[in-house]
């Protein structure tokens, strides 16, 4: 029963704090953002096991990360706004060349992040270049350059 | 879908706007970066246990001192220093079945000299010195989290302060 609740408190205060802490954080990955996951990777692998290594263990917690995934993704596709909730929508960064500062702030990102996706995927060289820059549910930035 | 502000462009198939609901999740989430802030702090002042002020409490007799966790965390390893002043006869560390339940005994130094049972009450016996106070330490290990009211002293002085294991 404990590695069940052990699982499950993991679970759900990893997933809040994640996503409290704002989509950034585990997308658009810098060096700085790598060590934090790895850090919590490892930390949180300690909570979930305490001092119990056995098989039976592991195997009963891999099955309560499961399960709590599937059943949340059951409550994302019977409640719009469940699934609004726990994964956040996609936020409109750049529209017709140009920046909504409110969203940048509000993501935490600056314009630099936004032209860095857009010479990436696009070869855009300037922000008048951009119909729309959008942050996705993903935490990836897509750009649909202007035609 | 039209982009508010804009009104005659049109979104990408898919994309919908959310301000209003956007703009209560960065509030939301501003709100939490200062709630994660109190939490490190009142971590610093030992409500969450594991060193700082409020995480050790004091019993004191005339015949010395037991510091002890008020708060600790489930399945951690924690301390108690019992101080005991100078004395000719044998010193007494005294705890009851509450406090056993709550910690784990792992280790005492230096070890008792006898440990005896009396109404309910556990008695770990060290040699006294008249000369000079004995420090003695409980090595323990939280064994279930929730309030325990325990009951700790030197000799006949027991107090019975309420100790926290977090989850």
């Amino acid at each position: 029963m404990e590695s069940v609740i052990r699982g499950l408190s993991i679970y759900f205060a990893l997933l809040v704090i994640i996503r409290l802490s704002g989509r950034r954080t585990l997308a658009q990955m810098t060096p700085f953002d790598l060590v934090i996951l790895l850090v919590v990777s490892e930390t949180t692998q300690q909570a979930m096991l305490g001092d119990d290594f056995s098989i039976t263990n592991a195997i009963v917690l891999i099955l309560t990360l499961f399960l709590a995934d599937i059943l949340l993704s059951y409550l994302k596709s019977w409640s719009p706004l469940a699934g609004k909730v726990i994964d956040g929508v996609p936020t409109i960064l750049i529209a017709n060349g140009v920046a909504d500062q409110e969203a940048l702030r509000g993501c935490r990102l600056q314009m630099e992040d936004v032209l860095e996706a857009a010479r990436n995927q696009q070869g855009v060289e300037s922000v008048k270049d951009i119909r729309f820059a959008i942050l996705e549910v993903s935490g990836a930035i897509s750009i649909i350059k202007n035609q | 879908m039209t982009l508010k502000g804009t009104g005659s462009d049109h979104l990408p198939e898919g994309v919908t706007e959310h301000r209003d609901f956007q703009r209560r999740v960065w509030i939301v989430q501003r709100v939490a970066w200062f709630a994660f802030g109190l939490i490190l702090a009142s971590c610093l002042f030992g409500a969450l246990g594991k060193g700082g002020y409020l995480s050790r409490a004091l019993v004191e007799t005339p015949q010395g001192t037991v510091d002890y966790p008020a708060i600790s965390r489930w399945n951690a390893p924690d301390e108690i220093h019992i101080r005991f002043g100078p004395c000719d006869a044998d010193c007494v560390f005294t705890a009851d079945a509450a406090f056993l339940k709550g910690f784990l005994v792992e280790g005492i130094d230096p070890p008792p000299k006898a440990v005896t049972s009396k109404a309910g009450l556990i008695h770990y016996q060290f040699p006294g010195d008249p000369g000079m106070p004995i420090d003695v330490r409980f090595r323990l290990h939280t064994q279930s989290p929730g309030f325990h009211r325990i009951r700790v002293g030197i000799g006949e002085h027991v107090s019975a302060p309420l100790v926290l294991i977090l989850p």
